[in-house]
């Protein structure tokens, strides 16, 4: 999702995207730079994504870009998401037995 | 330059892994760019250390692990493997023996085999005979080598371990090894038998020849995944 989310804003080759998400995230999440590749290789295969080899930074390589159907798939996605942080929250806040907070 | 030692222990792990050669080989060009990303990007802050770039781009097999991982997840067989080449193979195979069955007993009425105008073993020689024998052995075998073909293929094409091909093939080679097929020719016309059976002869040539068609689809198996060991993935240092 955070991958997507990042594309949507514009095409990235891999370096750029992990330096982004690093960016983003004010580099709260630790995750082997190396291992981005096999995802969105997958995310390619599902054609989320599409690769395409560029020229970009004075060197050709791999731009990755957000397919119409990667749209799609980041909308429902991050829909899903909200979702469960909402129901997350609400049991960290006690579920039904929480008291209703005042205005 | 990119770290030669990260991306030759990449080239082990991600063998050891058995991806895909084309695969590989792709993610080692786009590892070996970032790696000089990640390197000119340290050293352009005054940092040297090897590690520090080692760090980043992640342990060589947790690198390989999660390609692994996320090559698998790409296609149905790969994320259902037991479905795929444990119960998919107990279903199949008893069904390909009776659609193979049924292909020869359709071929016999074609030919109007042992109806009353049908042929008798005196219009046969002997080699004849043989040939028709081993055709209905065969009926059954090439299917079954087919599949044996086709599940080697499906690991291959989807970086499974060679452990699921080949439990599929013993399940496949241990139902032909016990399902037979057998004819009998009579010098009467419309007397010759075909027999179907289940379960193991006795003597030392029955059992030859199960041994034989167990061993079969376990051999193709064997032979599609050493074949495809030979594609290496190649380190691209540019």
């Amino acid at each position: 999702m955070l991958v997507l989310q990042v594309l949507s804003d514009r095409a990235m080759h891999g370096y750029e995207l992990v330096q982004s998400i690093t960016a983003r995230t004010a580099g709260a999440l630790e995750f082997g730079e190396g291992s981005i590749y096999p995802i969105l290789h997958r995310l390619e295969a599902a054609g989320v994504l599409a690769g395409k080899r560029e020229l970009a930074g004075g060197r050709n390589r791999v731009v990755y870009r957000l397919t119409p159907k990667g749209r799609k798939h980041l909308v429902s996605t991050v829909h899903s998401w909200r979702d469960v942080v909402a129901a997350v929250e609400r049991a960290l806040e006690g579920g039904e037995r929480a008291e209703p907070r005042l205005a | 330059m990119p770290n030669p030692d990260w991306l030759e222990a990449l080239r082990v792990e991600l063998r050891r892994q058995r991806l895909p050669a084309e695969y590989s080989a792709r993610l080692m060009e786009e590892l070996s760019d970032h790696l000089v990303d990640v390197m000119e990007d340290t050293m352009s802050i005054g940092v040297r250390d090897v590690d520090a770039v080692h760090r980043r781009m992640g342990a060589p097999r947790d690198v390989a692990r999660t390609a692994a991982t996320e090559f698998r997840r790409r296609g149905f067989f790969g994320r259902h493997p037991l479905l795929t080449f444990v119960a998919l193979p107990i279903v199949a195979a008893p069904v390909v023996w009776i659609s193979a069955l049924f292909l020869v007993l359709g071929m016999a009425g074609v030919w109007k085999f042992s109806v009353n105008q049908g042929w008798a073993a005196a219009e046969l020689s002997a080699n004849g005979i043989g040939w028709l024998k081993f055709g209905c052995v065969m009926m059954m075998v090439l299917p079954t080598i087919a599949a044996a073909w086709a599940f080697g293929r499906v690991a291959v094409r989807n970086g499974l371990s060679w452990r699921w091909p080949l439990f599929a093939c013993v399940i496949l080679g241990a139902f032909i090894a016990v399902a037979g097929v057998d004819t009998r020719w009579s010098m009467v016309p419309g007397k010759s038998q075909m027999i179907l059976s289940l379960g193991f002869g006795l003597g030392a040539k029955e059992l030859f020849y199960e041994a034989a068609r167990f061993a079969a689809p376990i051999a193709v198996a064997c032979w599609v995944l050493t074949r495809a060991t030979r594609g290496e993935p190649t380190a691209i240092a540019s």
